[in-house]
């Protein structure tokens, strides 16, 4: 028995059909404006260096009384929150009722270089919550964290316990030595030294051309030979090219937090292992005491399911919650699901905790 | 057979540049194939034309072009082989492990494996680097590339050569161009061995499509496109580049990999670094060095602003606390006022050494604290070392 049921007039029949496609496509392709992203309405409300944390404007009555603040990855820009009208959790969140703050840690040059861990979570993240908590009138605000932010969240949680209400980790990972982790097999081997060093600053390129190579075919290849397929649907492509846009608009990395980020974490494991030091500060996940909700992707090549389960037993709080969506590292902000699903979770979560 | 085959060929070619013929007839409102006709993903090329370029999707244009030849060369293989076949109607005899040979050849030229993942870092290149270190009048050691000398190859090998000792009015330069060779060298080995990393796993790919292959030929399970076929080739070579990339082997290669490009990255620069200081250029150590007192100094300034708002903030408290006392003062009888009101003096006597010195600091600086800070600051002034509270 074969399994091709194939004959060579179909697959000229096919070859054509994607001639087709390409040939209407492309002109579709050539005559699209540079896309757009962030559909919600914000305004800054407070700059430092080249951090502006924003407050989304939102049309909804807000009807939980504590704001919620996210703060992001540095390897991505933070618009993949509010990427547009039908793929925003910011605006599900506020829709809601749920005030919103997103940080903005901008594009590090130069100058940055020597940025550290500390000046990340103990200056900008830190002044971030002052600023959203005296805007407030409050003591503690509600925390989003996501991925390599959701890292940062956790430690400043634990370093200030009082100044966080709830928190909420998204795709972040804990357990850095899971087996399936392959980024972090591949970065142990690495003199991060000898990187810093000579690179100064991470390249963003770099850093996105490493993420590709973990799935080489599929995000090198095959994603652009499917593309075919939805090139002559303006709306459809003009979602792949929001998603191409920022999945390549990325940030430099500030060298030394970069350094120190690959060592605690990717190297010695230190959520796990202990004896994190931030500033001379020991950083212990027991000191979270306050209700934490931890969401992440079962499909997420970047950040393995494996790596986020762990926070629960590593915690101090008695509060602990965890929600496992069906999909990947960045469907979770983007599909039709992750809409569905995500933000009414979050706001759920939250409200119940919002005395 | 022969003729059959030739001929099934011809008639899928003319049938392939018809259709293409048709396509720029409907898109272009031209015909451009003519004659016998390129391969197959030759012809698309015409389409390229269509693309007007000059907005921000060209990187996507690219990828779809080269990425859509490759699957388009993969079909008129896969047409071919079906051709060859006896009754040149179905694909039933065709041969997966010689076409996967002929599949893998077209993936690989668009193989993201054929530069380093990961490590494609802009400028590494160089296209001007022997340029820019031959600078026209520059006769400094440091301009120079390295040269090989010639040796015999019978006594010396390259390892010997670059073994022996530099000495001389030179030794510095020639230790650094050695060196220079000795990571270039390491360089290409450890990519060498990372690459025979990335064309095992390619190998173990085939044979995966195989057993893939053999699955869908259970009834209700065959591939009816070539699209499925290739989507399911996709999967192979994934799922075994995931099973070699978790090895010890991948982990050790490509750290290896990354760190000898780092290597001859750092003594390129630093090559660069002494040629440009020799005129007077500034150097990135020197911009380094910049950046990271400005680093200092900008953190040291956040920590001393913070704790001066706070000490405000504390003396806007203490002041608060003075109106509130003076205010309740005026309303009652003298002799209370007397007893619960707190003179600004014993504020500044009971107060910190640290807050009253910046009280004294700001009486002098802010007309918004003057206020209070003046007075609290003479106090301060005749202040008793013993505590106040002790007396």
């Amino acid at each position: 028995m074969t399994p091709f049921k194939i004959t060579p007039e179909k697959v000229l029949s096919e070859a054509l059909k994607f001639n087709e496609k390409l040939a209407a496509g492309l002109k579709t392709l050539g005559q699209l404006d540079d896309v757009q992203y962030g559909c919600t309405e914000k305004e800054a409300v407070y700059k430092e260096d080249k951090l502006v944390l924003y407050r989304f404007k939102s049309e909804h009555k807000v009807t939980v009384k504590t704001p919620l603040l996210i703060s992001y990855a540095l390897v991505n820009r933070p618009y993949m929150v509010d990427l547009q009208a039908d793929r925003s959790i910011v605006r599900n969140l506020q829709a809601m009722g749920h005030e919103v703050y997103l940080i903005d840690w901008g594009y590090p040059d130069r100058s940055d270089r020597y940025l550290t861990l500390d000046d990340y979570i103990n200056g900008y993240l830190s002044r971030c919550v002052d600023v959203v908590a005296k805007l407030h009138k409050m003591t503690a605000i509600n925390l989003l964290g996501i991925c390599q932010g959701g890292v940062f969240s956790l430690c400043y949680t634990a370093l200030n316990p009082n100044k966080i209400k709830n928190l909420i980790t998204m795709v972040t990972p804990v357990d850095f030595h899971t087996p399936d982790n392959m980024l972090s097999h591949w970065t142990r081997a690495m003199d991060v030294d000898l990187f810093v060093d000579t690179l100064g600053n991470v390249p963003a390129d770099l850093m996105n051309q490493c993420y590709l190579s973990l799935k080489p075919y599929r995000l090198n290849a095959q994603k652009y030979v499917g593309l075919v397929d939805i090139l002559d649907n303006k709306a459809e492509l003009e979602n792949f090219l929001r998603m191409e846009k920022w999945i390549f608009d990325s940030p430099d990395q500030a060298g030394e937090a970069f350094r120190q980020f690959i060592k605690d974490f990717y190297h010695a494991n230190k959520f796990v292992t202990g004896g994190l030091e931030i500033d001379g500060q020991n950083v212990r996940l027991k000191d979270i005491k306050v209700p934490v909700l931890n969401i992440f992707a079962e499909q997420d090549h970047l950040v393995p399911p494996s790596a986020s389960r762990p926070l629960q037993g590593l915690i101090g709080s008695k509060d602990y919650t965890q929600l496992a969506f069906t999909g990947g590292h960045i469907g979770i902000y983007v599909s039709g699901r992750a809409q569905r699903e995500v933000p009414p979770a979050i706001s759920k979560w939250l409200k119940a905790r919002d005395a | 057979m022969q003729n059959e085959f030739l001929g099934a060929m011809q008639s899928g070619a003319e049938q392939y540049l018809k259709g293409l013929n048709e396509l720029s007839e409907k898109f272009m409102g031209s015909n451009a194939a003519s004659g016998q006709g390129p391969s197959w993903s030759e012809g698309m090329e015409q389409f390229a034309k269509l693309y007007a370029g000059g907005n921000s999707h060209e990187g996507v244009f690219d990828q779809i072009m080269s990425q859509g030849k490759g699957f388009v060369a993969m079909l008129e293989k896969m047409y071919q082989a079906g051709a060859q076949t006896a009754d040149g109607k179905t694909g039933g005899s065709i041969d997966f492990a010689a076409l996967g040979q002929q599949m893998l050849s077209e993936l690989t030229k668009n193989n993201p494996f054929s530069q380093i993942p990961g490590l494609q870092i802009p400028g590494f290149q160089m296209p001007g680097l022997s340029a820019g270190m031959n600078f026209p009048g520059m006769s400094s050691a440091n301009f120079t590339m390295p040269q090989f000398p010639s040796f015999d190859a019978k006594t010396f090998s390259v390892e010997n050569f670059l073994n022996m000792p530099a000495f001389g009015s030179n030794r510095e330069s020639q230790e650094r161009k050695t060196n220079l060779i000795k990571h270039l060298g390491s360089y290409m080995q450890a990519m060498q061995a990372y690459q025979a990393l990335q064309m095992k796993s390619i190998q173990m790919a085939v044979a995966r499509m195989q057993g893939k292959l053999e699955e869908r030929s259970e009834p209700g399970r065959g591939l009816d496109s070539m699209k499925a076929v290739y989507d399911l080739w996709i999967d192979a070579l994934e799922e075994s580049f995931a099973e070699v990339a978790l090895t010890a082997d991948y982990q050790s290669a490509y750290g290896q990999v990354v760190d000898a490009q780092m290597r001859v990255r750092a003594n390129v620069q630093k090559q660069i670094e002494l040629a440009t200081g020799e005129i007077g250029m500034p150097t990135r150590s020197e911009l380094e060095g910049v950046h990271q007192k400005l680093a200092e100094v900008r953190r040291s300034m956040r920590t001393e602003l913070a704790a001066l708002k706070a000490e405000i903030a504390e003396l806007k408290s203490a002041r608060a606390g003075v109106s509130k006392a003076a205010s309740t003062a005026a309303t009652a009888p003298k002799v209370a006022a007397a007893k619960t009101a707190t003179p600004v003096s014993k504020i500044a006597k009971t107060a910190p050494t640290s807050l009253l010195n910046a009280a004294k600091a700001l009486a002098a600086k802010s007309p918004a604290v003057n206020k209070i800070a003046k007075p609290a600051a003479k106090a301060a002034a005749t202040k008793p070392s013993t505590p106040a509270r002790k007396k």
